[in-house]
Order: C-alpha cells, then sequence, then structure tokens
C-alpha cells in the first residue's frame, strides 16, 4: 500500500474520468455522484497520509522508482516530503469541494466537466510527486490540458481570450524549462555516460558559469508564469474571472502553488549560486507585484477582479519568502500554500455563491448581512483569514515569511510589511461596502446560504481556524524538509561566497 | 566480384506492390480496388516484417552490385511507408467516390508512387535514387491534379509538376557533379573519396552536394524551396495532401539521412553549417507563415515545411558514433509526424464536405460538439504536433533536441524552442475554433465517416501510445520505448 498509494492518488481520477465518459451522458446524477465518490476516495486516501507519514524523516517517503523509458534515463519516480505532503493533501482534500461547488453551477456538458476536473486533479497531483524531472514536466504540461478546457468550454464572459492568453503563457514557459531539463540530462550523460532524469542525479551534476544561469533562468521563467509573478502574472487575473468559480478556486488555490514549488524543488535546488545571484531581482519583483497588485485591487470594482488581484499580491508574498532563502520564510510560505488556497479559494467559491444569485459587482450589493447572515459570516472569517488576522492560519505564513524575509533582508521586509496594510484595506473595504451599510432596493431578499453550499464553505472555515490556532502539527510536517532542501543550497551558497576570502589569505580558517 | 544472387524476400515488396499498381489499371469496381490495394500493402507489409524478424541482427544485403542495399533500415520505412499508404487508402475509401473521381488511377497511381518510395530507403547509388525519386514524384504530381474538374487541383498539379522538374534536374545536375568528383555513384565509393578526398577536385564535390541539397530541400519543402507547398498541398484531393505530407515526406528524409549519413557523412564540416543555416530558416518561414493562414490546408502545408526543419535540425546531429542516436530521433519523429498528418487530412477530406468547400479554419466552429470524437482526434493531433506530453510529437522533439543538444548545437534547440512556441498559438486556434466557437458550417449531411473514423482512432491511439508505451500493444504497435529501440536499431545498421 505504501509502495502504491501516490499512484493510486494520481491514476484513480484518471481511471475515474475514462470511467465517466463510458457512462450516458443524460445520467447527470450519476456522474455527479461517481465523480464525487471517486474525489472523496482520493481525499480520505490523501488524509490517511497525514498519519502515514513521518514527519522525523527529512528525506522522501512513500516513494516508488521504476524504469520508464530506461534507454532515455527517464523513470516514473514518486515520492513526497513535507514540502509536496501539502500540496498532495490540498489537492486531494479541494478537489470533492471543487466538484461540490460545481454541483448546481454547471448545466451543460456535465460529464466532460467532471472528467476534466478529475484529470486536472491528477495532473496536479503528479506534478508535485514527481521526482523524476521529465515525469515532473510531463504532468505539469498535462495540468494545462483541464485547465484549458474547463476555462474555455465553462468560463464567462471573455473565456475564449483569457484561455488562448493562459495557455500560450504558460506554455511559453514551459518550453523553455523544457530545453533547460534536456540541458541538464545531456550534461549529466556527459559527464557520467549514461542518461538520467532523476532529480537526484541531476543534483549531483552541477553546472557552473553561464550555462547554470541561462538553465536557471528557463526554469524560473516557467515557474514565475505559472505562478503569476510580476510583470508574468498578466493571464492570472483574467483567467480567475474568466473560469467559473470551482475552477478558478483550483487554478488560484492549487495550480498557481505549483509554480512556486518548482522554485522550492528545482529551481532553487538545482541551482544555488544562480538563485542566490538572481535572488535581489526576483524580491525585487515579488515586492513589487506585491504592492501593485493591491494597489489594483483597490481600484476594482467587481469582487471576483478584486481576489484575482488580491491573489496575485498574496501569491508574491508567497514568492517573496521563497526568494528569501531563509527557513523561517520558506516554511511559511509552504504554510501560506495551504493557507491563501483555502483562504482566497474559499473567498472564490464564496463569490461563485454570490455570483450565482446576482453577480459579482460590489456595486450591485450592499447591506445584504441582513438578509443573509450565514454567508456574511463565513465571508467576514474567511477574509480576515485573508488579511491574516492573528488566530487564522493566514496569519501563521505571512507572520513567517515576513520574519524570515526582515531577518535576511530587513529592508525588503519592512517594506513588504506593507501588505498586510494595503490587503487589510481593499478587502474590508470591500466587505463593507458588500454586506454592511445601506440596504439595497430589491424585490425580494438574497437566499441564505443553503445546506450544499454550507457543506463547501464550513469545512474550509473551520480548517481555517483549526490551523490557525493549532498550527504546529503541518509546520513540523515541513520544518524538516524545508531544512533537508534549503540547508544544502545555503551551505553550497556560502562555501562559493568564502572561497575568495579563504584563497586570499588564511587557509586554515577557510577549509574547516 | 558481387554476383547477382538476388534476395527475393528483400525486393518482394516493392514488386508486390508495383505489380499491384499496374494490375489496377485493368480494374473499375472501387470495392475491388480498395480492397485489394489495402490487401497488397497487409502481404507487402507482412513479408518485409518476416523479412526483418528472421534476419540476423545488423545484416546488410547489397543487391544488385551495391545499387540497394536492404537492412533495418530500409526494412523501418518499408514498413512506415507502407502503413502511410494504407491508412490514406482507409480514409480515401469514402472520399474518392464522394469526388466522384476515377478510381482506378487513383488507386493504381498511389501504388505506383508507393513502390518508387520504397526503393528510396533501400537505394545507395544516386542514379537508384534518382530513378525512385522520379517514380514517386510522376505519380503524385498526377494525383494532385486528381479533382480533374477543380481548377485549383489542376493548377497545383501542373506548379507540382514543373517545379518539381526543375528540383529533379537539380539533383541530376548534383549527381553529375558528385560523379565527375568521384568518380562513382556508389554510396560507398562516395564515401571512400570524401573521407581522403583529392583536394583538386573537392570544390566540384562539394558543389555536387550543394546541388543534392536543395534538390532534396525541394523534395522536403525546407525553406527557401518550400514555395510550392502551400499552392500544391491546398489544391491536392485532401487524402493525397495527407499521403504528401507524410508518406513522400518519410520518404525523401529516408534517402536524404541515408545520403548524408552515408555518402557524405566525412565531410560533414563542409555541410553542416549551411543545413543548420537551411534547418533555421525553415522553421521560422513555417511558423510565421502557417500563423497568418486562414485556410487549415494551407496552414497544414506550412506547418510542415516547419516540421521539415525541426527534422533538418536533426541532421546536423548525425555523427559516427552518437549518430545512430540522432537519426533514430529523426525517425521517431517521421512516425509521430506521419500519424498526426494522415488523421488530420482524413479528418479535413471528412470536414471539407464535397467538393472541399469547407476549408477554412473558421469553417470548424462548432465540431467540438457536432463529432466529439472526431474533433478530440484533431485535438490529440495538435498537441502532438505542438509537442505536449504525453503525445508521440512531445517525444519527438525531446529525443530530437536532446540529441542536438548532445553535439554542442544548443542555440539550435533553443532555436527550435522558439519556434514551438510560435506554434501553439496556431494549433491552438483550431482547437479553440473546434470547442469554443458557435458552429457556422453545416453538418447535416455527411456520409463516410465511419473509414475517418477508423483511421482517427488508429492514429489517435498510436500517438498516446508512441508517448506513453513502455512496451507493445497487442504484440504489434511499439510505444515509445520499443519504436525508439527500433528507431536505433535501424539507423545503427547504415553505418
Amino acid at each position: 500500500m505504501d509502495q502504491n498509494v501516490l499512484s493510486i492518488l494520481i491514476f484513480l481520477p484518471v481511471v475515474a474520468a475514462l470511467g465517466l465518459m463510458l457512462m450516458p451522458s443524460s445520467s447527470e446524477k450519476g456522474i455527479k455522484g461517481f465523480a464525487m465518490v471517486a474525489a472523496l476516495i482520493n481525499a480520505a486516501l490523501a488524509l490517511s497520509l497525514l498519519g502515514t507519514f513521518d514527519p522525523a524523516k527529512a528525506g522522501y517517503q512513500f516513494e516508488v522508482n521504476a524504469p520508464w523509458l530506461p534507454s532515455a534515463g527517464i523513470s516514473y519516480h514518486l515520492g513526497i516530503d513535507g514540502i509536496s505532503l501539502v500540496l498532495v493533501v490540498l489537492t486531494a482534500v479541494l478537489t470533492p469541494v471543487a466538484l461540490l461547488a460545481s454541483w448546481n453551477l454547471i448545466k451543460d456538458r456535465v460529464r466532460g466537466y467532471y472528467a476534466w476536473m478529475l484529470l486536472f486533479s491528477a495532473g496536479m497531483i503528479g506534478a508535485v510527486t514527481a521526482l523524476d524531472m521529465f515525469l515532473f514536466y510531463v504532468f505539469f504540461e498535462l495540468m494545462l490540458i483541464p485547465a484549458f478546457f474547463l476555462i474555455g468550454l465553462w468560463g464567462g464572459e471573455g473565456r475564449v481570450k483569457a484561455t488562448v492568453k493562459f495557455v500560450v503563457y504558460t506554455l511559453v514557459g514551459s518550453l523553455f524549462l523544457f530545453v533547460a531539463i534536456l540541458y541538464l540530462a545531456v550534461r549529466h550523460q556527459a559527464t557520467t555516460g549514461t542518461w538520467s532524469f532523476q532529480l537526484a542525479d541531476l543534483m549531483a551534476t552541477p553546472l557552473a558559469g553561464s550555462a547554470m544561469v541561462w538553465a536557471f533562468l528557463a526554469f524560473a521563467l516557467a515557474f514565475a508564469i505559472k505562478s503569476g509573478l510580476f510583470p508574468f502574472h498578466t493571464w492570472a487575473p483574467d483567467t480567475y474571472v474568466a473560469a467559473p468559480a470551482p475552477v478558478t478556486f483550483l487554478v488560484s488555490g492549487i495550480m498557481g502553488k505549483i509554480g512556486v514549488y518548482g522554485f522550492i524543488r528545482f529551481a532553487v535546488p538545482l541551482f544555488p549560486e544562480a538563485a542566490r545571484s538572481a535572488q535581489p531581482y526576483l524580491m525585487g519583483l515579488a515586492l513589487i507585484g506585491l504592492i501593485y497588485a493591491a494597489w489594483i485591487a483597490l481600484a476594482q470594482t467587481d469582487i471576483k477582479r478584486l481576489l484575482a488581484y488580491s491573489s496575485v499580491s498574496h501569491m508574491a508574498v508567497i514568492l517573496l519568502g521563497v526568494f528569501a532563502l531563509d527557513q523561517h520564510a520558506w516554511t511559511g510560505a509552504v504554510f501560506m500554500f495551504m493557507a491563501h488556497a483555502l483562504a482566497t479559494g474559499g473567498l472564490f467559491l464564496l463569490v461563485g455563491m454570490l455570483a450565482e444569485r446576482k453577480g459579482t459587482s460590489i456595486a450591485d450589493f450592499g447591506g445584504i448581512a441582513k438578509a443573509m447572515p450565514f454567508l456574511t459570516t463565513v465571508f467576514v472569517l474567511v477574509t480576515m483569514a485573508s488579511v491574516g488576522l492573528p488566530g487564522l492560519n493566514g496569519f501563521i505564513g505571512e507572520f513567517m515569511i515576513l520574519l524570515g524575509t526582515y531577518a535576511s533582508h530587513n529592508v525588503i521586509g519592512v517594506v513588504a510589511t506593507t501588505s498586510v496594510i494595503w490587503g487589510a484595506c481593499y478587502m474590508l473595504w470591500m466587505v463593507s461596502r458588500t454586506f454592511f451599510g445601506e440596504e439595497p432596493k430589491q424585490a425580494k431578499p438574497l437566499a441564505d446560504l443553503s445546506l450544499r453550499e454550507a457543506l463547501v464553505i464550513v469545512p474550509i472555515a473551520l480548517v481555517i481556524v483549526y490551523t490557525g490556532f493549532v498550527p504546529q502539527p503541518v509546520l513540523s510536517r515541513i520544518d524538516a524538509s524545508v531544512q533537508a532542501v534549503l540547508g544544502p543550497v545555503n551551505a553550497t551558497v556560502k562555501a562559493a561566497t568564502a572561497e575568495p576570502a579563504a584563497t586570499e589569505g588564511d587557509h586554515h580558517a577557510g577549509g574547516h | 566480384m558481387m554476383n547477382m544472387e538476388i534476395h527475393w524476400l528483400s525486393i518482394l515488396p516493392i514488386i508486390i506492390v508495383m505489380v499491384t499498381g499496374l494490375g489496377l489499371t485493368f480494374l473499375r469496381t472501387p470495392a475491388l480496388l480498395g480492397g485489394l490495394s489495402l490487401s497488397a500493402l497487409a502481404l507487402a507489409a507482412m513479408v518485409s516484417g518476416v523479412d526483418l524478424v528472421q534476419s540476423p541482427a545488423g545484416f546488410k544485403r547489397v543487391l544488385f552490385h551495391g545499387v540497394v542495399t536492404f537492412d533495418a533500415y530500409s526494412h523501418f520505412f518499408t514498413l512506415l511507408l507502407i502503413g502511410c499508404a494504407a491508412l490514406t487508402l482507409v480514409a480515401a475509401w469514402a472520399y474518392f467516390p464522394r469526388e466522384k473521381m476515377a478510381q482506378s488511377e487513383v488507386y493504381s497511381l498511389l501504388m505506383l508512387s508507393l513502390s518508387g518510395m520504397l526503393i528510396l530507403p533501400a537505394a545507395t547509388h544516386l542514379i537508384a535514387v534518382f530513378i525512385a525519386i522520379e517514380i514517386m514524384s510522376i505519380a503524385i504530381y498526377a494525383l494532385v491534379g486528381a479533382r480533374r474538374m477543380d481548377m485549383k487541383s489542376n493548377e497545383s498539379s501542373l506548379k507540382y509538376f514543373l517545379l518539381g522538374s526543375f528540383a529533379s534536374g537539380i539533383i541530376l545536375y548534383g549527381i553529375a557533379l558528385t560523379y565527375g568528383a568521384a568518380g562513382s555513384i556508389q554510396f560507398d565509393a562516395l564515401r571512400d573519396f570524401a573521407a581522403s578526398p583529392d583536394p583538386a577536385r573537392l570544390p566540384l564535390f562539394i558543389a555536387g552536394i550543394a546541388m543534392l541539397v536543395i534538390g532534396f530541400g525541394f523534395k522536403v519543402a525546407a525553406a527557401p524551396f518550400h514555395a510550392w507547398t502551400p499552392d500544391v498541398y491546398e489544391g491536392a484531393p485532401a487524402p493525397i495532401t495527407g499521403f504528401m505530407a507524410t508518406a513522400v515526406k518519410a520518404a525523401s528524409f529516408a534517402f536524404i539521412l541515408r545520403t548524408m549519413a552515408v555518402a557524405f557523412l566525412p565531410v560533414k564540416a563542409e555541410w553542416v553549417e549551411v543545413v543548420a543555416a537551411l534547418a533555421v530558416v525553415t522553421m521560422f518561414t513555417g511558423n510565421i507563415l502557417a500563423f497568418v493562414q486562414g485556410n487549415i490546408k494551407r496552414m497544414l502545408a506550412y506547418s510542415s515545411i516547419a516540421h521539415t526543419g525541426y527534422m533538418m535540425m536533426g541532421l546536423t546531429a548525425l555523427s559516427n558514433q552518437e549518430g545512430a542516436y540522432a537519426g533514430a530521433a529523426i525517425l521517431y519523429y517521421l512516425v509521430a509526424y506521419c500519424l498526426t498528418n494522415i488523421a488530420l487530412f482524413a479528418a479535413i477530406g471528412f470536414v471539407s464536405k464535397q467538393g472541399e468547400k469547407l476549408v477554412e479554419i473558421e469553417d470548424l466552429a462548432g465540431l467540438g460538439a457536432k463529432f466529439p470524437g472526431l474533433s478530440l482526434v484533431i485535438a490529440i493531433c495538435m498537441a502532438s504536433l505542438i509537442g505536449i506530453p504525453p503525445t508521440a510529437g512531445f517525444f519527438g522533439k525531446y529525443f530530437l533536441f536532446s540529441a542536438v543538444i548532445q553535439q554542442g548545437y544548443a542555440w539550435l534547440a533553443v532555436i527550435g524552442i522558439i519556434n514551438s512556441i510560435l506554434s501553439v498559438y496556431y494549433y491552438l486556434r483550431v482547437v479553440v475554433v473546434m470547442y469554443f466557437k458557435e458552429p457556422r458550417a453545416d453538418w447535416s449531411d455527411m456520409t463516410g465517416l465511419v473509414p475517418v473514423r477508423i483511421v482517427g482512432v488508429f492514429c489517435a491511439v498510436m500517438i498516446v501510445w508512441a508517448g506513453v508505451g513502455a512496451t507493445s500493444l497487442l504484440y504489434l504497435v511499439p510505444g515509445a520505448q520499443p519504436l525508439m529501440a527500433w528507431a536505433k536499431t535501424s539507423v545503427a545498421s547504415l553505418f
């Protein structure tokens, strides 16, 4: 079981999606139920990982390593550490939530929709469990196809333009990534005589000089686009707005994180020195993105668009934490994967619910708290998590990131801290205009959350509160892994920067 | 000296195809024509397969005083070309009668052109190459004009014929110059000359190679010798266009690869930069011009130019030691490319309706809802042409680019990638139009979907299987791993 659990997590949704295609397209209830059962089994399986995962172990767990195309050195190598664990569990658990949120929203071509959603989930789980660069690339691209159809076929206004932009942008990045991966493998082959795409093998044959810089830039471009780093973020708001709410939930909640994950798992450990020299620029971009997106969010009149920019801004905070190359900041960033997915994702779902009732323009609302107290309560709670109120999980991640950033780069840390203020400004202003104030004049009052909607959103809210108060179980699973990944990186960089000093004078001091 | 002993099993496939092609002119019954042709193809493929399987590893049968050489390489192409022809025939099953084409001529010409193609991969003598090219091309010139009542078809046939004749002339010139320099045009003799050339006659030799490259470049539609391609692809009947884009290209690459790898490899330094430059120009020309096409056949014509560029890029990575890898990458790429284009042109032949009226990309709007299966096939083909995993096209690019990087041409691989990026948009556009746009064409009275569906499903399954498969499917169709292994042994038999 331990051996196969990751494969099951990836292929169960695939098999279920194929199964869906065999069902008659007319039996909508059957289709939804079948997809839901498959997603729930996957979620349960992923949650069971939390029990069997050994937090004390730093290395990869549940590993499978089988040859796929042995002559080309391509293997089917899966495994997770604390960092990927967070994303695997998030993906598997949020998929049924997204399916439930789609229940009444998706009315045509239901079968295709649910099949694509399952495949989307499978692709994302594959991407965060792959330990072979080639396999990772395959999954990284595979995520794109379901997203393409989900947005293009079921999206709202501007969906065609948004999908094309989304796919072209991300493909541009990943194709450069592809060459860089090939280059690494060729270098590995040249030095060792054997082909391999295993991450561990490629890390053992480091690049140097300009080759390393170019390869790092190719990796960074792909992951920057995927995670929406300024100025590569422009696809994100369009896509978030055009996609149906549950898809936006998954795209912003998880897919974007896989870009950040790419930095953590691949770009930084493979090219530590290049990452260190690019650090000021990357941090600068993250900082600009953080403030720029927050300001744009302030000016939005549409809730969905506002959330889209808020998501870009929060992703910039996470990226800032990653680029700080600091233990605390990284742990905080990985924690933020979860916090941001739940908060922003949850908000997108809530806005989807509002949209079903009335639309997404702030001006259309006002004072609806009276009519829908339950929704308002949850909305405010999730908003608080999003702006980082202590006691909710958004605070933990953001605090650790800012702390880590401040410790390593204090000026940037100080500027970045203002993001909390901007976040509070646009979110609270939006909430006050939407839910409070004067009651709108309308024919009939808006309905509060239905039972199905409550089932979607309440668990999210509960996890937000729980992990806000008791973050330690999550943090402990992340921390050892972060140490294992980042430790060698900083050691390499330190050794590289210490070298000139050592050769200049005291060999004994430098060479211990 | 070499004796004239003939290894019948090796040449039997060619004879079967040629005799069938000649015999078909006497028949008039459409079903019989199709049935006989397919049976002949199956028989030829079986003979070739048996010959391949029962031959010892690394076998080399030099026949007719070194004019042709049958080895694992020629068998690879025999099977690939027969496969292309068979799929084309199935795809055209309902198309030929729909377009009221003279069927016995069409079938017979197709088989005859195939017989020329089957000689090409085995030809190890430039005159054999020339004759095989002419057998292939003349039949194709006629096939392009096979929709006799259609002006465009006639025009493109004439255009192809005239330009093709020029190309043949240039190839002949090249052969003459090469002969003048080396004193022989048998490949082994050419290689010996190239390995230790007489400095006085080397320029003549290089000039000969240059002529040959131009002529070859015309046949595979490499820029700047590509100008005929869009018009001819557009004018030819869709399944025939598919046949041209796949079989003609595969056969042409078969002899280019053999010529470059066997005869001219020792002087690689003299031609590699030219070929690299041609590859770059070809890729950009194809992709940039494909961008602005509204007609799907023209778009695919430019796309085929671009793919020629990718494969020419692979030629620069040829070398004795690693050549097997680069060559094998080209072979794999060809298989992937053939699968996508046969399926695509089969689909276009069907969707365009009688008289090929609906050939604009915009005409495909709403196809996804009307013909979900066929649209899925088209979408898979587009994904493969872009190079999205896990399709065969993706693995083709992977093998090709890694071969090129390995030989130290990383910059060429980067240009290849930039071109892939350019191509994303126009391939994607087809998918977007199919699925996301409201229908504007009327597909109420369609006939003949079944054969197209057979071809489409087969190709789509193969495209995915040749991507992800590490074993053979039903012991017949190899996945990525066995296919690449087979391609490697095939190319290794060249050296």
